[in-house]
């Protein structure tokens, strides 16, 4: 490392004792250090769904049957005080809506944005922080104030709405109303969290980039940072007024929801999806980054259609708002399901654009082979089948018999799951040098991506089949004929955990004795590889000056290159050095 | 919001970070002054004025003049109003006329996705008293064929059905078919005797019977009286054949049939049944005793009335060929 | 615009203002900040498009109620609404120009007038408007109890104009909160002529408030 260091800690330098150091990270304003903390929040509320997950399946193991002697059976979980078979599905209700709020709004949604998101950006840019640090970090605690809320409700005994608090189950489930109403306002707190992290990044991306880094110089992920940030501002405070009337209605009956006051229930599914079909590109934009990225740089080639990437996002975000009523075809007039239809295959076409530019970039690149590659692999295979069932489900006479139904189920993770995390897992093995300073075991990381990926096909593949079949989502009894396609998606289940808990044990490994990292060490062009591993505490210590393209692979050699430390593709270590830093430019 | 140290910027030349323009940074801090301020007030307060002038004079004509105008006149003029008013507030109060652009634009996406959204909400919240036809009914592999309608919305099939049940009301429709059976029956009695000439004739009256019986005949042609003499007569001619071949048993038994082809009354038939006897004596014939009411179509009238009314598949078998092979009616 | 920090302890706080060390220059701090801000209202828009869609479906499909509805208002009290927000706009940006010409008094008695006239806002609305027809039984939904309705949809009416109305007098009450908090900083003498950014600000969410009565007015009052 660079004389400088010395100078200049890294962010990750304690300040003195433990509370000092705890006092230092819980008022930080260092956009490095809230992303690791959004990391971990994230992480750990991973690990809090994932448990749930792992509930749910394992109620699924066997159809729950009553016997005549009033026992159940297949039950698994229920209230020690539950006397009847609804009683103990009462229970899986709350276990799946658990589950399906924790990791839609306090996983998936903040979890590249805020996290990698958050670390990375200002890096990228070549900025010292985002726009508003002290606003980023509010809604860091804004986060945790909204993942409070829903967790007291928890506690209270949970809900059984299904993440979707559909009317008029949600206004009327549940004499108490705190239940209902903590987890929704829950739900309400952290769309706040997500408005103001997305007007953070839109500010920085507008302002702080660094001199010389036009529009197309900026790295495909902050094109899509950018993109989902768009959807967060215009989206969210949509899903606020919706739960805001969804207490008023479930607290006073105003009836804008309740059809025997004039209202219509269907009028909340349209407030909802008109903000969480957006939100599920929130979910995936930033994944799409973090794989465009990923495979440019670990192909050591120019992205194919850097433009075509760029404006696809952009074009994502804006066809995302016009889609929402593919959510709701079995309730909606026939025209708008028609025209909803129609308008939903326009998605298709950005997101094919993006998949086979990646795959164009592919081809004739100098792969390297590790967990961040692997898993951006594993992408591309997860997600395409993710979005191609999408299809089906997009078209009108095909829903019919789907919706509502494990197809469902499998199509959205195989999207959120197959796509967000598994984002998110190759985004972490990517980027942990640059933010941990340390490497990790690579044998280690690719043996977890593949027993992740198999457990994940186990699990989910299984699940287009039951859909197909008629299985519906969200029940806890099942005919018999099932069975065996649900004894093996929970099999696959267990083994998506190992798989996870492989990857722990590589993390903490790294932790405690990964090698050094270089600052450097895929030879990225961006700038969060002109920074030291991990960055000083102010990223940078010249402002950068950026005069090449964030994939100029065929011209431009890697920041902090030694021939010594890994190969580069000969053509490329023929080419100019990466200016690494701006010359005082006053002299 | 100064929480870091300054730091760096010293040596930072001012002039063009960005590499482009620098002049939105003095734009920015345009000083709009009050005269500007206190015009677009009092455009502000005289357009609220006018707002409200024109709903008091909507409510004026309505009552003086008993003029009552399209409801969208006083939205369009209230919602213009209202839209010239906030541009006023955000272009000079707001400043968005002196600002950075993309602020404005920020502003326009936000209106522009709030169109939309009112727009689909709308779509189909206003559309919602369409048909659900496709949610009629279960689903049947190849469809139930049940879609394709005729005029009066009945499926082709259904309405079909239904006027031939209309059809089969009629008195005289009803009297050919008793005849038919009453034709049956004597061939059945022809096939008992088990010669030559017997058969001959069984097949000579089966024809005319099923001449008789042929659905387009009944349906179509609307069997007149003259249809049922021609057969009698065909009959007799048949019987005098057959005699002067000296096969007289069979030469009977057409003499019979004919006597009875043309001994039928259409017009007094039609007075004495109705059509519930009708059915019945159908589904009795469908249920295989219809030899018995093939001679006493009377009887059925009146014995069978208490009997449910047949279905129309009972009532087609009468004319299929299962009816044809008479089953042993007594 | 200079940002070179300046210890001098003698100047006034807004004159020692520096600006954060991650912009470039102050103006681009406060650009930033604007924009910012500017996409933040995006939000609060977006956030009342719940309210004026939830208006515009039921108006379309009950107009018997919407029109008995509106007619259940009475415009003067809109209409005397109207014109103190819009007063309070006036006074808002003018105390930013105070600001920016460095007339700190003026600037100050400008907020104190906002302020004033957010209360008179907030008092007609409840003592001339909420409470004499709460009492009456014109209230939302299920709460509804006045017996001379006509059209059986009037309750529904009555919680599309309470949601919007309560919303948005809950960002009247916000906007002072941060007009006062304005208010008290001018006293420590935060802002100048090169300082005022956190004025300009609250000052857009002021306008914002004002912004949505321009048409709650209009759309609750007068459309029959
Ligand atoms: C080609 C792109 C896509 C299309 C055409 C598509 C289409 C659909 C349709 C029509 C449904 C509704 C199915 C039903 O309930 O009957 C659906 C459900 C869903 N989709 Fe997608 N989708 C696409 C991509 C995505 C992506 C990228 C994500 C998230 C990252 C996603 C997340 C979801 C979720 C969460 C649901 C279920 C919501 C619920 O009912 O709980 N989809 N999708
Ligand atoms: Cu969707």
């Amino acid at each position: 490392m660079s004389g400088h260091s010395e100078h200049h800690g890294s962010y990750l330098e304690r300040k003195g004792g433990m509370i000092a150091t705890i006092w230092d990270w819980a008022t930080t304003v260092d956009h490095k250090k809230i992303g690791v903390m959004y990391l971990f929040a994230i992480l750990f509320m991973f690990f809090l769904g994932g448990m749930a997950a792992i509930a749910v399946r394992m109620e699924l193991w066997e159809p729950v049957r009553q016997a005549a002697d009033g026992s159940f059976t297949g039950q698994l979980f229920r209230p020690a005080d539950a006397v009847s078979m609804s009683e103990g599905n009462n229970f899986y209700n709350r276990l799946f809506t658990l589950h399906g709020a924790i990791m839609v709004f306090m996983v998936i949604v903040p979890s590249i944005p805020a996290s990698l998101g958050n670390f990375l950006l200002p890096l990228m840019l070549g900025a010292k922080d985002v726009a508003f640090p002290r606003l980023n970090l509010l809604s860091w605690y804004i986060y945790v104030f909204g993942s409070i809320f829903a967790v007291c409700s928890i506690i209270l005994g949970g809900v059984d709405t299904g993440w979707t608090f559909y009317t008029p189950y949600s206004t009327t489930t549940d004499a108490d109303h705190i239940k209902v109403v903590l987890m929704v306002l829950g739900a309400f707190i952290l769309g706040f969290s997500s408005i103001l992290t997305g007007l953070n990044f839109i500010v920085t991306v507008h302002k702080l980039r660094a001199p010389g880094m036009g529009w197309f110089d900026m790295p495909l992920f902050i094109w899509a940072i950018y993109s989902s940030a768009i959807i967060q501002v215009l989206a969210t405070p949509v899903i606020g007024i919706t739960l805001l009337l969804l207490v008023f209605e479930r607290v006073f009956r105003i009836g804008i929801f309740d059809p025997a006051l004039g209202g219509d229930p269907v009028l909340y599914q349209h407030f909802f999806w008109f903000y969480s079909h957006p939100v599920v590109y929130v979910m995936i934009l930033p994944g799409m980054g973090v794989i465009s990225d990923v495979l440019a740089v670990q192909s050591h080639k120019r992205i194919f259609g850097y433009r075509a990437i760029a404006f696809s996002s952009l074009g994502i975000a804006a066809v995302s708002f016009i889609v929402w009523g593919h959510h709701m075809f079995t309730s909606m007039s026939e025209l708008a399901s028609a025209v909803f239809s129609a308008l939903t295959f326009l998605v298709a076409i950005p997101t094919a654009v993006k998949v086979f530019n990646w795959i164009a970039t592919l081809y004739k690149g100098s792969i390297t082979i590790n967990t961040p590659m692997l898993y951006a692999l594993i992408f591309l295979f997860l997600f395409s089948i993710g979005g191609l069932t999408g299809l089906p489900l997009g078209t009108l006479s095909t829903d019919l018999h789907l919706h509502d139904s494990y197809f469902v189920v499998a199509h959205f993770h195989y999207v959120m799951m197959g796509g967000t995390i598994i984002a998110l897992m190759a985004g972490i093995h990517h980027w942990w040098p640059k933010m941990f300073g340390r490497m990790y075991n690579e044998t280690g990381g690719m043996i977890g991506a593949i027993v992740v990926f198999i457990g994940f096909n186990i699990t989910f593949l299984t699940q287009f089949l039951l859909g197909t079949q008629g299985m519906p989502r969200r029940y806890a009894s099942y005919f018999d004929e099932y069975t065996s396609l649900h004894q093996l998606s929970t099999i696959g289940s267990w083994v998506l955990l190992a798989g996870f808990l492989i990857h722990l044990f590589v993390f903490l490994a790294s932790f405690a004795s990964g090698k050094k990292a270089p600052p450097n060490p895929w030879g990225g062009l961006t700038l969060e590889w002109v920074a030291t591993s991990p960055p000083i505490e102010h990223n940078f210590e010249h402002e950068p000056l950026v005069k090449h393209g964030p994939y100029d692979f065929d011209t431009v050699v890697p920041p902090h290159w030694d021939p010594k430390d890994y190969p580069i593709p000969e053509a490329q270590a023929g080419g100019r050095p990466a200016v690494a830093h701006s010359p005082d430019r006053n002299a | 919001m100064a929480h870091h140290a300054p730091a760096a910027s010293d040596h930072f030349d001012e002039t063009d970070p960005h590499g482009h323009s620098k002049h939105g940074q003095h734009e920015s801090h345009v000083i709009v002054g009050p005269f500007i301020l206190r015009t677009i007030l009092v455009v502000l307060l005289l357009f609220t004025a006018l707002t409200v002038g024109i709903a008091q004079l909507e409510i004026a004509i309505q009552n003086w003049f008993g003029i009552y105008l399209p409801w969208w006149v006083n939205v369009v003029g209230a919602m213009s109003i209202a839209t010239i008013k906030s541009i006023l507030v955000m272009a000079y109060f707001m400043q968005l006329k002196y600002d950075n652009p993309i602020n404005t634009v920020a502003m326009l996406f936000c209106f522009f996705a709030l169109g939309l959204f009112l727009l689909f909400t709308g779509l189909d919240l206003f559309t919602r008293d369409k048909i659900y036809d496709y949610k009629a009914g279960p689903v049947v592999a190849g469809g139930t064929g049940a879609g394709v309608v005729s005029a009066g919305g009945k499926p082709i099939v259904e309405a079909s059905k239904d006027r031939f049940l209309v059809k089969l009301a009629e008195p005289d429709v009803r009297e050919a078919m008793i005849t038919v059976n009453a034709l049956r029956h004597e061939v059945h009695e022809l096939g008992k005797l088990g010669t030559d000439a017997a058969r001959q004739a069984a097949a000579v009256i089966s024809a005319r019977a099923d001449y008789l019986s042929d659905l387009k005949t009944i349906i179509v042609k609307q069997i007149e009286p003259g249809e049922l003499a021609r057969s009698a007569k065909h009959l007799r001619d048949r019987a005098a054949e057959l005699r002067a071949g000296a096969a007289s048993p069979a030469a009977d038994l057409l003499e019979k049939a004919a006597q009875h082809v043309a001994g039928v009354n259409l017009a007094e038939a039609a007075a004495s049944y109705s059509i519930d006897a009708t059915f019945a004596t159908l589904a009795s014939f469908a249920h295989g005793d219809h030899g018995q009411h093939a001679h006493s179509g009377e009887a059925a009238s009146t014995s069978d009335r208490s009997r449910p009314r047949a279905g129309l598949t009972d009532a087609l078998e009468v004319f299929g060929p299962a009816a044809a092979k008479p089953q042993g009616g007594h | 615009m200079s940002s070179i920090p300046s210890q001098n302890a003698s100047k006034p706080l807004w004159a020692r203002y520096t600006h954060a060390s991650h912009f470039r220059t102050a103006a681009e701090e406060f650009d930033a900040c604007k924009l910012g801000f500017w996409l933040f209202l995006t939000t609060e828009v977006l956030l009342f498009g719940g309210i004026f869609c939830a208006y515009f479906i039921f108006r379309t499909l009950y107009p018997g109620a919407w029109k008995e509805g509106s007619q259940l208002l009475d415009w003067r009290f809109g209409g005397l609404n109207t014109a103190v927000l819009l007063i309070s706009s006036y006074t808002m940006a003018a105390s930013i120009y105070c600001f920016q010409k460095g007339y700190t008094r003026r600037a100050q008695w400008n907020l104190i007038i906002t302020l004033i006239c957010g209360a008179a806002f907030l008092f007609i609305k409840l003592a001339y408007e909420y409470i004499p027809k709460w009492s009456v039984g014109k209230r939302p939904g299920a709460l509804f109890d006045y017996p001379f309705a006509a059209d059986p949809h009037l309750p529904l009416w009555w919680s599309v104009y309470y949601s919007g109305t309560a919303i948005h007098a809950a960002h009247v009450i916000i906007g002072m909160v941060l007009i006062a908090r304005v208010l008290y900083r001018s006293y420590k003498g935060h802002y100048g002529p090169t300082h005022y950014t956190m004025v300009e600000i609250t000052g857009l969410y002021w306008h914002l408030v004002d912004l949505i009565w321009i048409f709650l007015f209009p759309l609750l009052y007068l459309i029959h």
